[in-house]
């Protein structure tokens, strides 16, 4: 049996979490979820985020968040499109990897990447201490796992839901695994996520970012009037 | 008859769910030119089947422009105000567009007989096209022309004395103008039909450099809410609506102001 990487450090925070169980795009969300909760974000039913102006406390990817709407309301795609590629998640990418998470690929393999079960993932992570420091069903988790359609307010969850669908193109991605033998020699018994994300504003790649991809795009339109006095 | 309205809030999509979810939200204000009658927002179909009263606020009409009226923009605020089954609508004592130009604000009319004679003319024919009483707003301005001949007041009562229209009394925009051009609140709130005003705009502002700039998106001004409650003494509105269209705070914040608004009406209802 080839050996697999040895996954070890910290737990993983909720927004590293989503990170490894769906890629980028999920570690945001998690992020927008958080700050919903909190209250320092608020959505439309339409699926429009606007800051609430409440900035405390804020992790690194949250932070982005924030600064991506600034004093605007902005589709939850664009957000998401926005701040998927920047730094914060970048160091995210970064920290699941000094864990043993998500390997570069090297060389290349016919055979098709198989995912692991999200059970078979879970078990790995807590077997190796990893997984997040929350009880479980906690908002963030179940975020992180299942992506918005499990936040627990479902009127909030169909806004956060019913943004991305009505952006034009959406946001999707996909996620290569290895599986036993499947990749290169030393990637064995263990299930590891190859996680990357690209889009029309430019690539992004962790890992290997074999087998993945996401793109968005968005419209956003909003009202006029007169301005004044009204 | 004017329905009695309570304490409500302007409706605006950012918004929406937190104002479905905001406790003591008697009615809500939504803006005629961001809604298309026949796609009703889900929120304020939620709102409506609750029971919540929708006024309808209309920003372009131009009812003050020396030139007619241009139908379309009428016959769209009737349409809103049926479908949302709006008690009644408004717009401004104003004008944003002449000569096939856009101005992007509401700027004064002249306060003339001869303005007035046209504002007359034009309130009565959006009048008669619209399903529902029409209130009219004063609106805040930066400058006034001059000659007037008549104080805002006097300019309003006679509007009311001719048309029978109702009015929506700002009571940021009557500050602003106070403190910008020198307008005299006691003398206004004297001077107005009482019985024909309908409900109370209040908003955030702030001021810098000896203006006030009603923002519609800072907090709720120490002198706009004593001005607040000496309309409500001697106005006695139906309703009192509070204008946030930008810069929204929390939930908490937002709900928090309306609360301030009803403790003023609910002083003076007391006293």
């Amino acid at each position: 049996m080839a050996r697999g990487p040895r996954l070890t450090g910290k737990p993983l925070n909720p927004e590293e979490y989503g990170f490894v169980m769906s890629g980028p795009v999920r570690a945001v969300e998690v992020a927008i979820a958080a700050l919903l909760e909190r209250g320092a974000l608020r959505i439309s039913r339409e699926g429009e985020l606007s800051a609430t102006g409440q900035p405390h406390g804020l992790s690194r990817l949250e932070a982005e968040v924030v600064e991506a709407l600034g004093t605007s309301s902005r589709p939850v795609p664009k957000v998401i499109r926005t701040v998927s590629d920047g730094a914060a998640v970048r160091a995210i990418a970064v920290a699941v990897q000094e864990r043993g998470l998500g390997r570069r690929r090297r060389g290349f393999s016919l055979r098709r990447p198989v995912p692991p079960s999200r059970s078979m993932l879970e078990d790995r992570l807590a077997g190796a201490g990893l997984m997040p420091l929350m009880a479980v069903g906690a908002m963030p988790l179940v975020v992180a796992a299942d992506g918005f359609g499990a936040y627990p307010d479902e009127e909030v969850a169909g806004a956060l839901l019913a943004g991305k669908a009505s952006a034009v193109g959406g946001v999707s991605c996909s996620y290569a695994w290895s599986d036993a033998g499947a990749g290169p020699a030393g990637y064995g018994p263990d299930h590891v996520p190859y996680v990357g994300c690209s889009s029309t504003g430019g690539g992004f790649g962790v890992g290997g970012g074999g087998g993945s991809s996401c793109g968005s795009s968005s419209g956003c339109g909003g009202g006029g009037g007169c301005g004044g006095g009204s | 008859m004017i329905p009695e309205l309570g304490i409500g809030i302007g409706w605006r999509s950012a918004i929406d769910l937190t104002i479905e979810r905001m406790a003591g939200v008697d009615f809500v204000e939504v803006t005629a030119e961001h809604i298309d009658p026949a796609a009703v927002p889900a929120s304020l179909r939620v709102l409506r089947e609750r029971g919540v009263p929708a006024v309808v606020h209309a920003v372009t009409l131009s009812l003050g422009s020396a030139e007619p009226l241009d139908r379309a923009r009428i016959a769209h605020l009737a349409a809103v105000a049926t479908a949302l089954d709006a008690p009644l609508v408004s717009d401004h004592v104003a004008f944003t567009h002449a000569g096939g130009l856009d101005t992007g604000h509401l700027l004064p009319v002249p306060r003339t007989r001869a303005a007035l004679d046209v504002l007359v003319t034009n309130v009565r024919e959006a009048q008669a096209e619209l399903p529902v009483p029409l209130a009219l707003e004063n609106i805040a301005c930066l400058l006034q022309w001059s000659d007037a001949e008549l104080t805002e007041a006097q300019f309003l009562s006679e509007l009311v004395g001719r048309t029978g229209c109702l009015l929506l009394i700002d009571v940021a925009n009557l500050h602003a103008n106070a403190r910008n051009t020198g307008t005299d609140p006691a003398e206004f709130l004297a001077t107005v039909p009482a019985e024909q005003v309908a409900y109370l705009h209040v908003a955030g502002g702030v001021e810098h450099d000896g203006i006030y700039h009603d923002t519609h998106a800072h907090p709720i001004a120490p002198p706009v809410l004593e001005l607040l409650g000496r309309a409500c003494e001697q106005l006695r509105p139906r309703g009192l609506l509070l204008e946030w269209d930008d810069r929204y705070g929390t939930d908490a914040e937002i709900a928090a102001e309306v609360a301030v608004i009803r403790r003023v009406r609910d002083l003076v209802q007391t006293t």
